[in-house]
């Protein structure tokens, strides 16, 4: 979104584009296959993934 | 807030940035508090929750609503004063959204409750954004957006493997009511 609205650039999209593809590879193997510790996984890359998301738009700001 | 300015904040920004921090961190904490005082008796039936001071008991009902008052005023009136009215308001309305809309009400009521109730755990990005521009921006909205959308999936994972300690607090987190595969479907 961020990308689309112009605020951001190329360098926000690929890490938008790389955790989110991440995100989704966990909810599938998740959804395949259930196991306790895949769902801990799954909440922790969560965080990851906001933080980094945040992370990429701060840079993207002061690069670009 | 450093992406509401362009380039490198100023001295004047930064303190504005540095003033709206602290009144949002006392606010949102005051909303953290008043969850705790709400929920002790569920809190006390869960492991990740039980250490809390109002769930053993350390702390009075008074006591925890007492904090609560004083960290919403003094966070409210460091708001009004030193950053901008509006950004106050909105800080407010993001403690009501949480502590009453979020905790007493959706939360014991329904299995939509973390996907509506994300919308106060949204609000940080436009409170920072509104505090260094005094406005609304669509940039703000955006982010919001952007972590209102990331909510839902995070707490379902989390609710999928805390499950049992849910189904004895007795609230209704999708797992507990539409069961583990169905949550997985919506992840």
């Amino acid at each position: 979104m961020p990308f689309v609205y112009g605020m951001s650039s190329w360098l926000y999209l690929a890490a938008a584009l790389v955790l989110s593809i991440g995100f989704i590879a966990y909810a599938v193997a998740l959804y395949r296959e259930y196991s306790d510790e895949l769902a801990r996984k799954t909440f922790r890359f969560s965080l990851v993934h906001l933080s980094a998301l945040f992370a990429a738009l701060l840079l993207d700001h002061y690069i670009f | 807030m450093v992406l509401a300015v362009p380039g490198v904040p100023n001295w004047a920004e930064l303190k504005l940035g540095l003033w709206a921090c602290v009144g949002i961190w006392l606010v949102a904490g005051a909303a953290a508090a008043f969850n705790c005082l709400v929920e002790k008796t569920i809190d006390a039936k869960m492991k990740r929750t039980a250490w809390r001071p109002t769930a053993k008991g350390e702390l009075s009902d008074r006591q925890a609503l007492l904090f609560s008052a004083i960290l919403c005023a003094v966070g409210s009136v460091m708001l009004y004063v030193l950053v901008n009215p509006l950004t106050m308001w909105l800080t407010f309305a993001t403690f009501v959204g949480y502590a009453v809309i979020y905790t007493v009400i959706l939360k014991p009521l329904t299995p939509q409750n973390i996907v509506i109730g994300g919308a106060s755990g949204a609000m940080p990005p436009v409170l920072g954004w509104v505090a260094m521009t005094g406005q609304v921006g669509p940039e703000a909205l955006i982010l919001f957006l952007i972590i209102f959308l990331w909510t839902p999936p995070h707490f379902w994972a989390l609710a999928l493997y805390r499950v049992e300690d849910y189904r004895k607090s007795g609230l209704p987190m999708l797992p507990v009511t539409h069961g583990n595969e169905f949550t997985r479907l919506q992840i």
